[in-house]
């Protein structure tokens, strides 16, 4: 299957798993909103500082929640590619049961991202300060360091990303998973790059539609919880459904390349042994 | 894939981190243009 039918083949089967889009929708409205609680509708810069530590501790939640939430709106997207059925009574099982390698994946993720972006940091850092901040190609090459760390670091996480999907898919290690993510984005690149380059353009399209009504919303709506309110259940909506689109899009294009990539290898393992 | 595409959760971090940086360019520049105001008074 090709980036444009995976995106297709999406589209209609979006329809049919909206169960799983409210899930995801609830979880950030009450996500979101006990943020909003924490941070205040208008916040003082001067009492951010004492926010901080809520904010992380509440992000640190948020994040084991979802990681919980992943296994089972995964292996309910699995089960609707391969088998035309969300099994939503397994759902809260599945969350448990892929918990721990999940949260190995997305920590092991989310340690890489850091450190590519400490060491982007650093030289851009380093070129500024040479130039002391005044001379305008010192400062131009830092900056440009830096976006070639958030550059790689993106192209470092989607092997991940897609290793957390082939650990549901197949009950998988966590380490088999992740080498299996990066053998399938080495053998089709093109495509999936396409896919997310094409998952990028519409979140765009989608964000700027969103932006305006948060606009509108604005003109409408007095200032304060009633609006902040609207925002989020406006995100919500749209991440909600957008999440699950494009979490169906990506595994629906992993899953018909699953069996090339895996011919391919044996393909090279038979040529080894003959040799 | 959630936080991948930006959940509501990020987005009001994010809208707080960078209204905080905002409103502390906005006070540096103020602080900068009344500094100014004094110099030239001085002068």
């Amino acid at each position: 299957m090709t980036a444009l039918e995976s995106i297709r083949k999406s589209c209609g089967l979006a329809a049919e798993a909206i169960p799983l889009m409210v899930i995801v929708c609830i979880f950030n409205f009450i996500t979101a909103t006990i943020m909003l609680g924490i941070i205040g509708v208008n916040p003082n810069p001067d009492e951010v500082a004492q926010k901080v530590g809520g904010i992380f501790f509440f992000s640190g939640i948020v994040f084991l929640l979802w990681v919980l939430l992943e296994g089972g709106l995964f292996s309910s997207l699995y089960s609707k590619l391969t088998q035309n059925k969300l099994n939503l009574e397994t759902f809260a099982s599945n969350c448990l049961r892929f918990f721990g390698r999940l949260l190995v994946i997305n920590l092991i993720t989310v340690a890489v991202i850091i450190v590519l972006w400490v060491i982007g940091a650093f030289f851009t850092g380093l070129f500024i300060a040479l130039g002391q901040g005044q001379n305008p190609f010192s400062n131009a090459l830092g900056i440009i360091l830096m976006g070639i760390a958030v550059f790689i670091s993106f192209g470092v996480s989607i092997p991940m990303l897609l290793g957390q999907y082939l650990l549901v898919a197949e009950d998988g290690a966590v380490v088999a998973s992740l080498k299996k993510g990066l053998a399938i984005c080495r053998a089709k690149v093109g495509r999936i790059i396409f896919l997310f380059v094409l998952l990028a353009v519409i979140f765009v399209v989608i964000s700027i539609a969103v932006n305006l009504i948060g606009f509108l919303f604005g003109k409408i709506i007095p200032a304060g919880w009633p609006l902040g309110i609207m925002n989020i259940l406006l995100t919500s909506v749209v991440n909600g459904a957008y999440s699950i689109f494009a979490s169906l899009s990506i595994l629906g294009l992993i899953l018909s390349n699953l069996p090339a990539v895996a011919q391919s290898n044996q393909d090279k393992e038979d040529e080894i042994i003959t040799n | 894939m959630n936080i991948f595409f930006r959940s509501p959760v990020a987005q009001l971090v994010e809208q707080l981190a960078v209204s905080t940086e905002g409103m502390k360019e906005g006070d540096w520049r103020k602080r900068k243009t009344e500094e100014n105001m004094r110099t030239e008074e001085v002068i």
